[in-house]
């Protein structure tokens, strides 16, 4: 009976500790570190590389561009184009994950099973390869993203408009499936071949699929590739109503309606 | 005769090839490894035991989220792995007044196991065990089609497989020596036919496992518990960013005595150890209306994996009332491990084991110590 009271204890620690220190933001200290580079090791290096230099065994042997912590060029912020993303945008990339493929090893795995003490330790590794992360200068402010307005044919419509005319198409091509005229020929930042997004499927939208996802994408652009920011020249309303003609490539202008409409 | 040509030709061909293959790159590690080209800690703790993304990718069926399954001949690295263990025993043995000390060569044994997809939504896991001087044996072997609900949510699984938790498992341990619950009939590879899923968060939250079963009475499988009857059983998990929880309950429903076995763990990860705590009860109806004949254990394991090492500690209190009858047992096992690569484990391990008062009603200071040299090792 001792036993069984002691085992309800620990059940109930198992779900107090973890629930408590879920919100918890870790300093980087030497010993959290340690353990950032112990992690990196063990998750990380196959795709990354021992120096963070995108150079992996693995990244090699299945061909992938992987992301190169030496240079600390990366798409997924809520930071102004240019900077740097701030913790809680790599915390959520490391929480998330980034599906790059339908072929489950060339994606980068979510790492929401590790405690959020291992995902800071892991993040602030990751910031060791650069000096980038010393500048003071290549740090910004986040962006604000505003509660998204309800999807409607009219900002469908708009949104066609402005597909038009910013020439998105030019790059995702007339049905969003990443097959427009330029596409063949788009490099990042370091001379990587580089494919658009597939719109057409919202499983393969790197950033994220939601509404505010894509709006993020639209106002900070991505950085180290092709896709600007649109920040300054379109309006908040505008970015919207791209953002519901977009989703109409995946989920149809019916299916757009249908979850984000009032 | 085949045995003495088998033996022997695989343990001269395991031998170079665990050279070859002791994995200088991702490639060259155990089937999983080579699949997803990703070092065996990506799914372990340290070889065997599954860290979260592992048991993820076991419960899959073999699958790395977000796919259905491949068929087995497009699968690019060969689904097959073996793993050989060699040990060095000794015993110093003192209960019912008989005193027996050895040391021994224990016998090479090589487990071949596989574990994939046949196709989409089906996948298998098969395990041969050859041990010299015994032969081959079968291990666990089912087959599991996925996916009857979302992504993993409800599987049905058939064949022989093991009933035990996601986290706690004695096949995946890092310590050598088995659990004393093993003892009670915990840990068994049961004939049957299941129903197990996980639903997983979108995001950071709770995940949910469960399995429920009915399992046949099956001789080979049973060992020495060969006179058990058919069962059912469930069992659930919760985990939430490392930390775990289950529960288990299993009803052996027989013709002369039903046996009820339960069973609650818990597993903690923190400041880079992991702290095991579970209890395990199983009660039989006592014969001919007698009394019941109940067994309990309490466990609780530490294991502290730094650098290239794990360290480890378990104590077992096992209390049997009439159940197996061989008394109260109370067990220490302290054990070190060296990853001289990540697939090669040489470990030593010592272990004690008190007991209380024997059934034939020996000394009660009557105990066994053990200690053990292995060399375990994945290719």
């Amino acid at each position: 009976m001792r036993a069984a009271s002691a085992l309800i204890l620990a059940v109930m620690l198992v779900i107090a500790c973890p629930t408590l220190s879920a919100a918890k933001r870790y300093d980087a200290t030497p010993k959290l570190l340690k353990q950032g580079k112990k992690l990196y090791s063990q998750y990380c290096t196959e795709c990354h590389g021992e120096n963070g230099d995108g150079q992996g065994k693995s990244a090699k042997a299945l061909g992938l561009v992987c992301r190169d912590f030496t240079a600390a060029v990366f798409e997924f912020r809520t930071t102004p184009s240019g900077y740097l993303p701030t913790d809680d945008d790599l915390y959520r990339t490391l929480t998330k994950g980034i599906r790059l493929s339908m072929e489950p090893a060339k994606n980068m795995r979510p790492f929401k099973d590790l405690s959020s003490k291992k995902r800071w330790a892991l993040l602030h590794y990751i910031k060791t390869f650069s000096p980038r992360w010393d500048d003071p200068d290549e740090h910004a402010e986040p962006i604000t993203i505003p509660e998204p307005p309800p999807a409607t044919r009219d900002a469908i419509e708009r949104g066609k408009e402005l597909w038009q005319k910013v020439q998105c198409w030019h790059c995702h091509g007339p049905e969003g499936r990443g097959d427009g005229p330029s596409a063949p020929s788009l490099k990042d930042y370091d001379g990587h071949p580089i494919a658009p997004a597939d719109l057409s499927n919202p499983e393969l939208l790197q950033g994220g699929a939601q509404p505010t996802d894509i709006y993020r994408t639209f106002t900070t652009g991505l950085n180290g590739t092709p896709m600007p920011s649109y920040g300054d020249s379109l309006d908040d309303h505008q970015r919207w109503d791209l953002v519901y003609f977009v989703l109409t490539f995946g989920l149809g202008e019916e299916g757009v309606l249908d979850r984000y409409g009032q | 005769m085949k045995r003495l040509i088998l033996v022997p030709l695989m343990a001269a061909l395991a031998l170079p090839l665990s050279v070859v293959l002791t994995p200088d790159n991702a490639e060259a590690i155990p089937a999983f490894a080579r699949q997803v080209k990703q070092k065996c800690t990506y799914c372990h703790v340290a070889f065997p035991k599954l860290n979260e993304f592992g048991i993820t990718f076991k419960n899959n069926g073999y699958r790395l989220q977000g796919t259905k399954g491949t068929d087995v001949w497009e699968i690019p690295a060969w689904p097959v792995a073996a793993l050989a263990e060699i040990e060095l025993e000794w015993n110093d043995y003192d209960k019912d007044a008989r005193g027996e000390d050895s040391l021994t060569i224990v016998q090479p044994e090589v487990e071949v196991f596989w574990g994939t997809t046949l196709g989409p939504h089906i996948s298998t896991f098969g395990e041969i065990v050859v041990e010299r001087g015994e032969g081959a044996d079968l291990g666990p072997v089912f087959v599991q089609y996925n996916d009857l609900v979302g992504e993993a949510q409800l599987n049905l699984r058939a064949g022989a497989y093991d009933v035990d938790f996601q986290f706690l498992s004695a096949a995946r341990s890092i310590i050598f020596s088995s659990y004393a619950a093993e003892e009670l009939g915990f840990f068994g590879t049961a004939v049957g036919l299941e129903a197990n899923g996980q639903i997983l968060p979108e995001d950071e939250g709770l995940t949910v496992r469960y399995a429920a079963g009915y399992t046949v009475d099956n001789d080979a499988y049973n060992g020495s518990q060969s006179d058990l009857s058919d069962s059912v059983y469930g069992t659930v998990e919760l985990t939430f960013m490392e930390q775990s929880i289950g529960a288990h309950y299993q009803h052996h429903a027989g013709d002369s005595a039903d046996i009820d076995r339960w069973s609650i763990a818990a597993e903690f990860h923190a400041l880079d150890a992991i702290l095991t705590l579970a209890y395990f009860d199983v009660t039989m109806d006592g014969p001919s209306g007698g009394d019941d004949l109940d067994g309990d254990d309490i466990l609780v394991e530490l294991l502290y994996p730094v650098n290239d090492f794990v360290f480890g500690a378990r104590w077992d209190k096992l209390g049997d009332d009439g159940f197996t009858g061989a008394g109260d047992f109370e067990q220490w096992t302290l054990h070190g491990s060296w990853y001289a690569r990540p697939n090669l484990q040489l470990g030593a391990e010592l272990r004690l084991q008190d007991f209380d008062e024997s059934s034939s009603g020996a000394n009660d200071d009557d105990e066994a110590v053990k200690g053990r040299l292995i060399a375990r090792f994945g290719f």
